[in-house]
C-alpha cells in the first residue's frame, strides 16, 4: 500500500511564491477573479475576496492571456509580477525554485505545474549539470503502478534478516538536540508509512521513538552520546558514524544554547554546555580496529544490520572496501555538501569531495573487487530531489539518505541559523520549549508523506520511461545520464 | 615540546554596519492592529527598539534580521516583505565577493571560526581555489585533533635558505654555511595592500599586530622612517633599486628584507651576504613567461627566498606564452620545477595575491608555497569595503583614517587568530601535525580537473571546456 498524499497547506498565513499578485483598493469583491483562475489563487470568505495565494500563481505569461484574472477584472485591480522576494530566498544549491517546489510537493504531493524548476538547483556542477536521458511520450500508468521502488539492505547473505525498505530513501541522522521531537516524530512516521527507516543521529534514543523502533536506525558516533545497550538492541540497523560530509574529519558540534535540560539528560551532559564529539573514534585506526568495532555491535544485537557512515576522502574507495571486509551491510557515503546543524563554514565548503564524484569511484572499485553485489551502497550529502536520487542510483548507489529536503518540506528555508541562540525560528531545528510548539507532528508527517509520495511517483515515471520495472535495475546505469559540460560525441564508453 | 602557539583574540566590534544581503520592507499602511502583532513575536527581537541608526542612517532591523521570514509569512495583511539590498551587492567585486567581505569583517570582530547551521550553499566549484578540495582521513589513516587542543598542530614555518646537507670536518665541526633561516609561528606575513589607502594608523596597527603574532610586517622601505615605534625585528622592508642605492636604510638592520628582481641581482645578493650576513633576502620575481627560468637561476645563485606576487585577485601572466594563470597554478608550476631541479628544500617560496580566506592559505601551501602574505584581507578586517575609489578624492565610507590604532591592531590579530584556528581544523582533518609537511603535498588535496577526469571521464568522456 503506497501512502496517499493529501492536501496539507502551509502553517503560515501566506506562502512565498515566485510571482506576486497585487490587488488594489479598486476591488469590489465581484469574484470574477475566482472564476477566472483555474489554479485556485483566489478564494473568498464572507463575500470578501481573500489575499491571493501567490504560490499557486502561474505568473505574467498566464496573466497576459485574454481570459486571465488580470484581463477579466472589471476594475483593473489586479497586477501579476515576479515577486521581489524570489531573489532573496534560497542559495546556489537550494535556489528559490527548489525551495518553493519542495514546499509545493509537501503541500500537494505533486510536482509544481507553474514552471518552477523542481529537478535541479543552481550550483552549476555535479547533479545540477547532469540530466537523465529519458524517452518522451506518454507514460503507461499501469506499468507505473507496478514498478518496484524497494531496495534490499542486507545483501551479504549472512544469517541476519533480509531487511528491505519500500523507497530507495531513508532518513539521515539528525540528533535530538539538533532537531526536536516533533521533527523526529514527523520523519519517523512518514518514513514508516513507506516502510523505510529513520536514523536517530548522535543524541540518544528518545522514548517517544521506542514505539517506532522497528523503523529506527540508531547511531553510534564518536561522542557515544545516548548510546546504551538497550538502544542498540531495539533496532534493525545500527549506524557507525565515522564522519559527516558537512564537517569531514571534524567532530560533532552542539552549541551550548541548544543543550536544554531534556537534551542534556538524554546525552548525560551538562545543561548549557557546548557538546563536541571528538574526531575520530580513538579506538579505530585501522580496518582491523574497525572490524572489532562492528563485532562489538553484532554481539550486542544479533539481528541488527550494520551501516558504516563515512565521508569522502581521496581514498574513499579503500575505506568502502575496508568497511565491507570488516563486515558492514551498508556503506553510507556522505558527500561534502551535506547538511548539518552546525559546522565551520570552512569545512562545509572545502573538505572532502562532493558525493557525485564519490559514488562512481566507489561503485567501480567494489565491482572490480568483486564484492559490489554483497553490499548496499547508500549516498547522501546534497541529495535534494527525486532526480538527484535517480542520478545517484544511476551513478552506482543502491539508495540514498536525505535530511535537508525533509526539513524544507517542513518549511525550512535554509536561513542557516540552526546553530545559534534558541535555534530554528520555524520550530524545526530547535528544542526550545516554546519555539517547538510551532510544529505539529500530524501536519509534519503528512507534509513528508506528500514529499516522499511525489518523489516515489517521479522515480516510478523515470523507471517506466527507461523501460525498467525496479529501481534496482537502475543501479550503475550511467548510460541513462548525460552531463551538459561534456562532449556529446564521447558517449558510449560506459561502464 | 615548545610552548603552544596561541593567538589571543578579543572582541573588537564593527564600527560600521555591514550591509545585509536583504532588507526589510515594512508597509505600515493597512495595518489591521492585530491583538498580537507578528513583530512582537520575532525570535531575534528585530522590531524591539527599532530605529534609524544615527551613524549609517540605516534601519537597525536590517542589522539584526536573520531572514527567517516568520513575520513576512505571518502578517495577515502581508505588509512585510524582503528585497535584495543593492548596497550589499555593490561591495567588493567578483573575486572579493560581498560574502567574503562579510565573513572577514565578522572574523576580525570576533576572532572566531565562522560556524553556521545547514549545509554548504555555494556553487559546486569555481575557478582558482574553488576548484580544490582538501582531503580528510578516516579509518585507514589517522586524523589529528587540533582544534580542541588535544594534539598540538604546529604552524611554524621556516623562512630562509637551507643547505642540501651539512658537512663536518674530522673534528666534527661544521664546515661551510649551516642553515640560515628564521621562523615564524604561522605561515603568514602581514603586508600592506598597495592598491588601498595606507593611512598611518593602519600601518602602525599592522606593525603592532605583526609583533603580537610573532610575524613580520612587509612594507615599502620608504615608509619605515615614519614608524619609529615599531620593532625593526618585525619589519620586512621592501627595497626598490633606488632605495638599495641610496642607502638611507641599512639592510643589515633588518632580519628580513625584500628586493625586486633585476639584471644582475645575483651580484647584489652576493654583496648583501657580505654586508648584511644576518639578513635574509627575499627576491620578488616578475610573474611572466620567464618566471620558471628566473626561479631556477635564483635558486642556483643561492637566493634564500623567492616571492611570487600575483595581483590582488590572484592573477599573473606566468602561464604558457605569458597567458593569465591563477596563483595556485603558478605555485604548482614553481614547486614542481624546483623538485625537478632537485633543490626544492633549499629555497623558501613566499606567495601573495588573492589570499582572501583561511582555506586559501591551506590550498596555496598544498600547491607549493611555504608562506604567504596577507594584504587586502587585513584591510577588509578593519572594515574596508574595497570601493572602486581609494584615491582620497572621496571620503572613505568606513572612515578608515580615524580607526583607533589599538582597535585596528586587535582586528588584525583576531582575523589571523580565526585563520589560524581554521588552518588547524583543515590540518586536523587531513591528519597533519606540521604545516611544513603540508607544503606541496598535492596528495592532500583533490583538484576539480582530476576528479572530473577520474570519476566522470569513464562515463561522460571529455569536457567541452577541456578542463578534463
Amino acid at each position: 500500500m503506497i501512502p496517499q498524499a493529501t492536501h496539507t497547506p502551509s502553517r503560515y498565513k501566506s506562502v512565498i511564491g515566485k510571482f506576486k499578485v497585487r490587488r488594489s483598493s479598486a476591488c469590489v469583491n465581484c469574484r470574477t477573479c475566482i472564476d477566472a483562475c483555474p489554479y485556485g489563487v483566489f478564494t473568498d470568505s464572507g463575500g470578501k475576496v481573500l489575499p491571493a495565494l501567490d504560490h499557486l500563481c502561474h505568473g505574467p505569461t498566464c496573466a497576459a492571456r485574454e481570459d486571465s484574472c488580470v484581463n477579466r477584472c472589471p476594475q483593473h485591480a489586479l497586477t501579476v509580477t515576479l515577486n521581489p522576494m524570489y531573489e532573496v530566498l534560497g542559495d546556489r544549491r537550494w535556489n528559490a525554485d527548489l525551495v518553493m517546489s519542495t514546499w509545493h510537493m509537501a503541500e500537494t504531493g505533486r510536482v509544481p505545474d507553474n514552471g518552477l524548476e523542481y529537478r535541479i538547483g543552481g550550483s552549476g556542477g555535479g547533479f545540477d549539470r547532469m540530466e537523465l536521458v529519458l524517452p518522451d511520450g506518454p507514460v503507461d500508468e499501469k506499468a507505473k503502478a507496478e514498478v518496484s521502488t524497494r531496495i534490499l539492505l542486507n545483501r551479504r547473505g549472512d544469517d541476519r534478516p533480509k531487511l528491505s525498505i519500500g523507497i530507495p530513501v531513508y532518513g539521515g541522522g539528525m540528533s535530538f538536540g539538533s532537531v526536536n521531537l516533533s521533527t523526529m516524530l514527523s520523519r519517523v512516521r512518514a518514513l514508516t508509512a513507506f516502510d523505510s527507516l529513520l536514523c536517530t543521529g548522535e543524541g540518544g534514543f528518545p522514548d517517544v521513538l521506542v514505539p517506532h523502533r522497528d523503523h529506527v536506525i540508531t547511531q553510534v558516533a564518536t561522542g557515544l552520546f545516548g548510546v546504551r545497550e538497550e538502544t542498540i538492541q531495539y533496532v534493525p540497523v545500527v549506524e557507525f558514524k565515522y564522519a559527516q560530509g558537512a564537517k569531514p574529519g571534524l567532530g560533532g558540534h552542539l552549541l551550548g544554547d541548544k543543550v536544554t535540560p531534556a537534551v542534556a539528560k538524554m546525552r548525560e551532559a551538562v545543561v548549557g554546555s557546548s557538546l563536541f564529539s571528538p574526531f575520530p573514534f580513538h579506538s579505530v585506526y585501522s580496518v582491523e580496529d574497525h572490524l572489532k568495532h562492528l563485532d562489538w555491535i553484532k554481539q550486542i544485537n544479533p539481528r541488527a544490520l550494520l551501516s558504516v557512515k563515512v565521508s569522502t576522502p581521496t581514498d574513499v574507495d579503500m575505506v568502502a572496501v575496508g568497511s565491507y571486509y570488516a563486515g558492514a551491510h551498508i556503506i553510507h557515503l556522505d558527500g561534502s555538501y551535506g547538511g548539518t546543524g552546525a559546522a565551520p563554514d570552512i569545512a562545509k565548503k572545502n573538505i572532502a569531495m562532493p558525493i557525485e564524484y564519490a559514488i562512481p569511484k566507489v561503485h567501480r572499485f567494489l565491482v572490480d573487487e568483486g564484492v559490489r553485489d554483497e553490499v548496499t551502497l547508500i549516498a547522501s550529502g546534497g541529495l535534494r530531489t527525486a532526480h538527484d536520487i535517480a542520478k545517484a542510483i544511476a551513478l552506482g548507489a543502491d539508495g540514498v539518505v536525505t535530511g535537508t529536503a525533509d526539513l524544507v518540506a517542513l518549511e525550512c528555508l535554509r536561513c542557516h541559523n540552526c546553530e545559534s541562540g534558541r535555534g530554528c525560528p520555524r520550530g524545526i531545528a530547535t528544542t526550545d520549549p516554546e519555539l517547538r510548539l510551532q510544529l505539529d507532528e500530524d501536519w509534519g508527517t503528512q507534509r513528508l508523506i506528500n514529499l516522499f509520495s511525489c518523489w516515489r511517483d517521479q522515480l516510478a515515471e523515470i523507471l517506466v520511461r527507461l523501460g525498467l520495472t525496479s529501481i534496482t535495475e537502475l543501479v550503475g546505469r550511467t548510460d541513462c545520464l548525460r552531463h551538459l559540460d561534456y562532449e556529446p560525441s564521447d558517449r558510449g564508453r560506459q561502464r | 615540546m615548545p610552548k603552544k602557539y596561541h593567538i589571543h583574540t578579543e572582541t573588537a566590534p564593527n564600527r560600521h554596519r555591514i550591509p545585509g544581503r536583504a532588507s526589510l520592507i515594512d508597509w505600515e499602511e493597512g495595518c489591521l492592529k492585530c491583538a498580537v502583532c507578528v513583530k512582537t513575536q520575532c525570535v531575534y527581537g528585530v522590531y524591539k527598539d527599532r530605529r534609524i541608526d544615527p551613524v549609517s542612517l540605516a534601519d537597525t532591523a536590517d542589522m539584526l534580521c536573520k531572514h527567517c521570514f516568520q513575520c513576512v509569512q505571518n502578517c495577515p495583511n502581508r505588509l512585510i516583505s524582503k528585497s535584495i539590498n543593492p548596497e550589499y551587492e555593490l561591495m567588493g567585486d567578483d573575486y572579493w565577493t560581498p560574502s567574503i567581505l562579510t565573513t572577514l569583517t565578522n572574523q576580525a570582530a570576533t576572532g572566531k571560526v565562522p560556524v553556521s547551521g545547514a549545509g554548504y550553499s555555494g556553487p559546486f566549484s569555481g575557478p582558482g581555489f574553488d576548484g580544490i578540495w582538501t582531503d580528510m582521513s578516516e579509518i585507514v589513516r589517522p586524523t589529528r585533533d587540533g582544534i580542541h587542543g588535544r594534539e598540538y598542530i604546529s604552524t611554524l614555518t621556516d623562512i630562509g635558505r637551507k643547505p642540501p646537507f651539512l658537512a663536518f670536518d674530522a673534528e666534527g665541526r661544521l664546515v661551510g654555511e649551516g642553515s640560515s633561516h628564521l621562523d615564524i609561528p604561522l605561515p603568514l606575513i602581514l603586508s600592506l595592500p598597495a592598491e588601498l589607502r595606507q593611512a598611518k594608523n593602519l600601518l602602525s596597527a599592522a606593525g603592532r599586530a605583526a609583533e603580537e603574532l610573532g610575524t613580520f610586517l612587509r612594507l615599502s622601505a620608504d615608509l619605515v622612517p615614519d614608524l619609529p615605534d615599531l620593532d625593526r625585528n618585525r619589519i620586512m622592508p621592501i627595497f626598490d633599486r633606488a632605495a638599495l642605492e641610496q642607502g638611507k636604510l641599512n639592510p643589515a638592520d633588518f632580519r628580513l628584507i625584500e628586493i625586486e628582481d633585476f639584471d644582475g641581482v645575483e651580484k647584489k645578493l652576493e654583496a648583501l651576504r657580505k654586508d648584511a650576513p644576518k639578513t635574509i633576502v627575499v627576491v620578488r620575481v616578475a610573474l611572466d613567461e620567464g618566471m620558471l627560468g628566473r626561479l631556477a637561476d635564483l635558486t642556483r645563485a643561492g637566493a634564500p627566498v623567492v616571492h611570487l606576487a600575483a595581483d590582488p585577485r590572484g592573477q599573473s601572466l606566468a602561464g604558457e606564452g605569458g597567458c593569465e594563470i591563477f596563483i595556485s597554478d603558478v605555485l604548482r608550476k614553481a614547486h614542481q620545477s624546483l623538485i625537478e631541479l632537485g633543490r626544492r628544500d633549499e629555497i623558501t617560496l613566499l606567495a601573495s595575491g588573492g589570499i582572501a580566506l583561511a582555506e586559501h592559505v591551506a590550498k596555496a601551501i598544498i600547491c607549493g608555497a611555504d608562506a604567504l602574505c596577507v594584504d587586502t584581507a587585513l584591510w577588509v578586517g578593519v572594515e574596508c569595503r574595497l570601493c572602486v575609489d581609494c584615491s582620497g578624492r572621496v571620503e572613505c565610507p568606513v572612515e578608515i583614517e580615524s580607526a583607533p590604532e589599538p582597535w585596528a591592531a586587535q582586528r588584525m590579530v583576531n582575523l589571523m587568530g580565526a585563520w589560524h584556528d581554521q588552518l588547524l581544523e583543515v590540518m586536523g582533518a587531513m591528519g597533519m601535525r606540521e604545516i611544513r609537511r603540508l607544503r606541496g603535498e598535492v596528495g592532500r588535496a583533490m583538484f576539480f580537473e582530476d576528479l572530473e577526469r577520474d570519476s566522470f571521464g569513464p562515463i561522460f568522456g571529455r569536457r567541452k571546456d577541456g578542463r578534463a
